[in-house]
């Protein structure tokens, strides 16, 4: 059941690739160029810069929510015309479901790995701030954390498109935006009421989890737009994750070809 | 052993609406093993939501499936292929990509026969779905249900864009895979290859079953007496009374009664009304199909008995 899906979310991994590899081609071409006209002026060895782990993870995070948009609708592009093909595999709604959202899973870590390895890697080196970039202790927790978030996005995309036929893609292309707005404004200064609204309408919204760091000497102070204790948000962020998840496979379930 | 115990597919009291629209109502049939089963019907008669509510693609409101005895599982998908109406293949996946994500799918796919079958439908497997011709998608959907060599095909208009030659090959995989053993269940508008393969039918009209048997012995208890008087066909009246008419058809010096049962009676009544020249036709599965769903046929070529 998965072989179909794993096409999708590699032929989407594939033009990612090919994205970064042009932008570090171009990158490269610039830098080059800059060079011979006397114009690039790499940092020198200094002790007191640092480029935490945490930081770069928060960047693939955000880069991994695009393929998160996309392949959140994979259950729906099943109810496109699909579902006879799809529900006649010798496997039960729940069980394919699971299997597609698996394999999307896979891809939206590959695509965060793609960001790290393919884009924010080549690009430190090629400016020479590669050597700058420390592991803090809890590197392993950052990971996770920043990998919640397009996770916990997908699930919220396939919750809100399993049901739907045809108009999916429009659903997520136009969630996006006010799940940044909502928390933009969650954390923005409004009148109380209005603040207590958005920032309660916020704790639903996945994008309102964005982790934001403060880097200063000491290196990167963490903090996120809802204000809440990071352990909080993060058990909060997994909840919706599993929510959505749920949400989606019982209108998968629901549906009829 | 009785019917029911020998049916490998048997549908009782299924319901169905859709908002106040009863798609189907009360249908019930069993579908011996080994056996070919033509399900007929106009356009709307039911036949599509019936295979979807034997294959649980949609809930039916009433009524059960029994598959080999049991109610539908997703492990009875491992031996059953559907072939949908329309086209439910994937536009952006190749031939390819089609039989290797039905080879990982089904224990029991046969690359030889998936490629036996992709050369007889002269389908190029390297082109995406969309690129191919409604025909050719057609050819791969039933490519991909006929190479998991399954014990039971439900097969919805399998023939839709196919050319006569490919139509011809699919009638008979259909013959081989019910020689087999595979029960096939199949809707068509094409009658007459439904004659041809199936040794069961059923006719569906607005959501109902108004006729079904073995195609022989209804094409046996179904006869058409055919008058011809001079110089014009009268009116007959009386026949319309009589129960085992089904229909009659007039066309200008032709008289056509569609007859249940023993035409002896009808025959020697239009005798009576003193025809140039009286015959008795066997009905073929068209017939049958016009006279059960109530449409009044064209004039149609006369058969010899």
């Amino acid at each position: 059941m998965y072989y179909k899906e794993l096409l999708r979310v590699l032929r989407a991994l594939k033009n990612m690739a090919i994205l970064y590899v042009v932008i570090d081609v171009v990158s490269a071409a610039l830098i080059i160029a800059a060079d011979a006209q006397g114009h690039l002026s790499l940092p020198g060895p200094s002790e007191h810069v640092q480029i935490p782990l945490a930081i770069l993870f928060a960047i693939c995070s955000f880069a991994a929510l695009f393929p998160a948009t996309a392949y959140g609708c994979s259950l729906a592009a099943e109810n496109d015309g699909h579902l006879a093909l799809a529900w006649t595999k010798p496997a039960s709604r729940v069980q394919y479901a699971l299997t597609v959202m698996l394999v999307d899973v896979v891809g939206i870590l590959a695509a965060f790995a793609l960001t790290f390895v393919l884009l924010l890697l080549p690009q430190l080196a090629m400016v020479g701030m590669l050597r700058y970039v420390s592991a803090g202790p809890t590197l392993a927790l950052e990971a996770l954390r920043q990998l919640a978030l397009p996770l916990a996005w997908f699930a919220l995309c396939q919750a809100l498109t399993a049901g739907l036929r045809g108009n999916a893609r429009m659903v997520v292309g136009i969630s996006m935006l006010p799940a940044f707005v909502l928390g933009a404004l969650a954390s923005a200064p409004l009148p109380g009421a209005w603040h207590q609204a958005f920032h309660t309408l916020a704790f639903i919204d996945p994008l309102a989890y964005f982790v934001g760091f403060e880097v200063s000497d000491g290196g990167a102070r963490t903090s996120n737009l809802l204000t809440v204790a990071l352990p909080l948000a993060d058990a909060m962020l997994i909840g919706l994750l599993v929510v959505y998840a749920a949400a989606a496979i019982f209108q998968w379930r629901r549906l009829e070809a | 052993m009785n019917s029911s115990e020998r049916a490998v597919i048997l549908v009782k009291n299924l319901s169905k609406r859709y908002g106040r629209i009863e798609a189907i109502d009360d249908v019930s049939f069993e579908i011996p093993r080994g056996s070919i089963f033509g399900l007929l019907g106009t356009n709307g008669a039911g036949k599509t939501t019936t295979f979807k509510c034997m294959l649980g693609l949609a809930r039916a409101d009433r009524g059960r499936v029994e598959l080999d005895g049991a109610p539908l599982r997703p492990k009875t998908f491992e031996e059953l292929a559907y072939v949908p109406e329309t086209n439910a293949l994937y536009d952006w996946m190749t031939g390819n990509d089609h039989l290797e994500f039905t080879r990982r799918s089904f224990r029991g796919y046969d690359a030889a026969r998936a490629r036996a079958l992709i050369d007889t439908f002269q389908i190029d497997p390297t082109r995406k779905a969309a690129k191919l011709s409604k025909g050719q998608q057609s050819a791969l959907a039933l490519t991909l249900a006929f190479s998991i060599r399954p014990r039971l095909l439900v097969l919805d208009e399998p023939s839709a864009g196919l050319d006569p030659l490919h139509q011809r090959h699919v009638l008979d995989l259909l013959i081989d895979a019910a020689a087999s053993g595979a029960t096939v269940l199949l809707s068509s508008h094409q009658i007459g290859q439904v004659e041809r393969a199936a040794d069961h039918v059923a006719i569906l009209h607005q959501g109902k079953i108004v006729i079904q048997g073995e195609v022989d012995q209804l094409k046996a208890n179904e006869k058409i007496v055919e008058a011809t008087f001079d110089p014009r066909a009268p009116e007959l009246r009386e026949l319309e009374a009589d129960s085992s008419v089904r229909r009659i058809v007039r066309n200008g010096r032709i008289v056509r009664a569609f007859v249940r049962g023993n035409p002896d009676e009808v025959a020697r009544r239009i005798n009576a009304a003193a025809p140039t020249s009286i015959r008795v036709l066997d009905q073929n599965l068209e017939d049958i199909f016009v006279t059960a769903v109530g449409v009044q046929a064209s004039a149609d070529p006369a058969r010899e008995a």
